[in-house]
């Protein structure tokens, strides 16, 4: 890179992307030959009148419902849509993680594949020879690299398109939805790997909606709505914007959580009782979750508002070479919308773990100020930085409040009348 | 433009990524590899020669007689013609196959052409081999004009990718261009010079077989391999411009259609 630093990494001017709908695709032809008599189509705008700009090293969060032109607006960046109207400049090599293995083809090796991805992205023969050890150690599949790719598991086909994608020495990465891939050891490890270009300084295009991540790693932030930026600035301000907004329209439209309003018993990962667990090189487990309302537990809980006490008690096995992660809890909607939390990392609160790397942690809340409602208990395992997700679960039990008076709202705040 | 589709060298590693991957696909897991690439044509030569000599007592004017002197000059016009139906009948999907290269990465589309048409010339090469080691032990020996063959085949790179970059681009939005390049490839197999010398029809059809492109291929082969003489010069040169110019116009088309592509596919 010899640009200067003044020049921004990127620099979208009026960007625009109109999609033409065709009935069929003789009708896209005629448009390319008769286009200035006739009009074959009809018109949908994804982006209209774009303007931003991302300086070098910035990271910039993306965030709006689906459909809102993030993804349009990542493929206009990486070039693989071409603007209808304005201009967007990129300065460096793009690495995208939106289609992993989308030029992988099925019939050829890993190998073959790697190279030819490699080779999609700009890179010789001799720079795809060089760095290709890295490339399949980083991936973690070197006994399958000779396999076809057909015969790989999803997991597989994503960590070497993964790897490949980030071993070019891209200089503006652009991620869509999530900030790790694959499971396990390799979502750490490819977490890891974008923190570190992060940390070296590249420049970072990250769309998601998951509003916790976004505020977390970005400095700035970037609303879509309807094709058209409704806000943009620090990543704080625009996610509590964005997420007014969302609170404003009803409830049930919300997007993002797929698990949304499932019930208590569609939960795949609820965890009842301890588990004996070997540690996993590389991650985190929740083993065990006791919610206690007054002395009882279950997972369908009654309390009553102002009362009684709930306490979440959380048993977590993890990689002992690792640090040691950080746990949150709280209270859901059942539409997911959460409505309170405490966190030990932002709590700074130390966990003991033993050398096993097992550990425990319990959280307790007096005199539970929700007022009646039912409520979930969701507890999720972060990594040491409070971002990367190791495991969640979204109903850990079921606590339906009662209440004894007809106080209105959500919750009861400490709170003193003056005479 | 013009060195994106002309000189693609700068793409070379790509290229040569997308021609392994071309001839690799062909014969990878089948028990005979790459025998096949000498098996088909040497089982429809025999074919050939079976019903045409033996059924229909073909001669080859001018001269050469015998069933294995036969046998050489079919497969001389075979060699050039499947190489044109191969690229005839894949051109139509060349795009259209690829999708996640059209919509999902960023593409140079315009060398898929020239894919086709080097694994074409490497599977036209092995066969070129097998003829001239058949005419040497059929003649005791090759002419030194032989050197001359990839002059002849000179003009037919333009035109087969002349072929790739207008019927690529037009595939896509026509899907039935499939069906039209199998039918046109099944009856040029007869209306070219592959089983018969142009000089053998009456003068009067002679003009319109020249026309033909593949005829002044197939001839010049079969002139400088079969018949040890120089190729002939002032014709080559004016295929070679023709050609050139077809290749010209088409890759304009295809850079012109490319971006409705996405929109499409």
């Amino acid at each position: 890179m010899f640009s200067s630093p003044a020049t921004p990494a990127i620099r979208a001017e009026a960007l625009s992307k109109c999609y033409h709908l065709y009935e069929r695709p003789t009708d896209r032809l005629r448009q390319l030959l008769w286009g200035r008599r006739h009009c074959y189509y009809r018109e949908f705008w994804a982006l209209r009148e774009a303007n931003f700009e991302v300086a070098h090293g910035e990271v910039l969060g993306i965030v709006g419902r689906n459909g809102a032109g993030k993804s349009t607006l990542l493929q206009l960046v990486c070039g693989t849509l071409t603007p209808s109207g304005g201009t967007i400049a990129v300065n460096g090599r793009v690495a995208a993680l939106l289609e992993l293995g989308a030029g992988f083809n099925q019939e050829f090796s890993g190998r073959e594949n790697v190279f030819l991805a490699a080779s999609i992205l700009g890179l010789s023969t001799a720079e795809i020879k060089a760095r290709f050890e890295h490339i399949v150690d980083f991936s973690g599949i070197r006994e399958f690299i000779d396999q076809p790719v057909k015969t790989y598991s999803s997991g597989m086909y994503v960590r070497l398109a993964f790897s490949v994608a980030t071993n070019v020495d891209p200089d503006v990465l652009l991620i869509d939805e999530a900030l790790s891939v694959g499971d396990g050891e390799f979502a750490r490890k490819s977490f890891d790997r974008i923190m570190e270009f992060k940390k070296a300084g590249k420049t970072i295009l990250f769309c998601s909606h998951s509003l916790y991540q976004v505020e977390a790693i970005c400095s700035r932030a970037l609303w879509l709505d309807h094709g058209q930026i409704r806000a943009q600035g620090g990543a704080a301000e625009v996610v509590r914007a964005y997420n007014d907004y969302l609170t404003a329209v009803a409830p049930p439209d919300r997007e993002g959580n797929s698990t949304a309003a499932a019930p208590p018993e569609a939960e795949a990962t609820r965890i009842d009782e301890e588990m004996k667990v070997e540690p996993a090189r590389g991650v985190a487990r929740l083993t065990g979750i006791k919610v206690t309302v007054d002395g009882h537990s279950g997972h369908s809980l009654e309390a009553v508002s102002g009362k009684s006490e709930v306490s979440i008690d959380v048993a977590f096995i993890s990689d002992p070479s690792l640090p040691c992660p950080s746990v949150a809890a709280g209270f859901m909607w059942q539409d997911t919308r959460v409505v309170c939390s405490a966190s030990t990392h932002w709590d700074r609160v130390p966990i003991e773990r033993a050398p096993d790397g097992s550990g425990e942690v319990g959280l307790v809340f007096p005199r539970l100020p929700l007022l009646k409602g039912s409520y979930w208990v969701a507890v999720y395992l972060f990594c040491e930085n409070g971002i990367h997700v190791y495991d969640c679960t979204n109903v850990a039990a079921e606590v339906k409040v009662s209440q004894t008076n007809l106080e209105q709202g959500i919750v009861s705040l400490p709170h003193a009348w003056k005479r | 433009m013009h060195h994106d589709y002309f000189l693609p060298w700068h793409q070379r590693t790509l290229i040569w990524q997308f021609v392994r991957r071309e001839v690799l696909t062909r014969y990878r897991g089948s028990l005979l590899g790459l025998g096949w690439a000498f098996l088909t044509p040497l089982l429809m030569l025999s074919v050939y020669t079976f019903v045409f000599r033996g059924i229909f007592n073909a001669r080859w004017s001018g001269g050469a007689t015998g069933d294995f002197e036969f046998a050489l000059q079919v497969y001389a016009g075979l060699i050039v013609f499947s190489l044109f139906a191969e690229v005839t009948t894949r051109a139509p999907r060349l795009v259209l196959d690829e999708p996640n290269l059209v919509k999902k990465v960023v593409f140079p589309l315009e060398i898929l052409p020239w894919v086709a048409v080097l694994a074409g010339l490497i599977h036209l090469a092995l066969n070129l081999a097998a003829l001239l080691a058949a005419a040497a032990i059929a003649r005791g020996g090759l002419s030194l004009s032989v050197l001359a063959l990839p002059l002849v085949l000179a003009p037919f790179v333009p035109l087969l990718l002349a072929l790739g970059w207008f019927l690529g681009a037009l595939g896509v939005f026509v899907r039935d261009m499939q069906q039209v390049t199998a039918l046109l490839v099944s009856l040029l197999m007869f209306l070219s010079p592959v089983f018969y010398p142009v000089s053998s029809l009456p003068s009067r059809w002679q003009p319109w077989l020249e026309a033909n492109p593949l005829t002044p291929v197939i001839e010049q082969l079969r002139r400088v391999a079969l018949d040890g003489l120089w190729p002939a010069w002032p014709q080559l040169a004016l295929h070679l411009a023709i050609a050139s110019a077809l290749a010209w116009a088409a890759a304009r088309w295809f850079a012109a259609t490319r971006k409705g592509f996405a929109d499409v596919l």
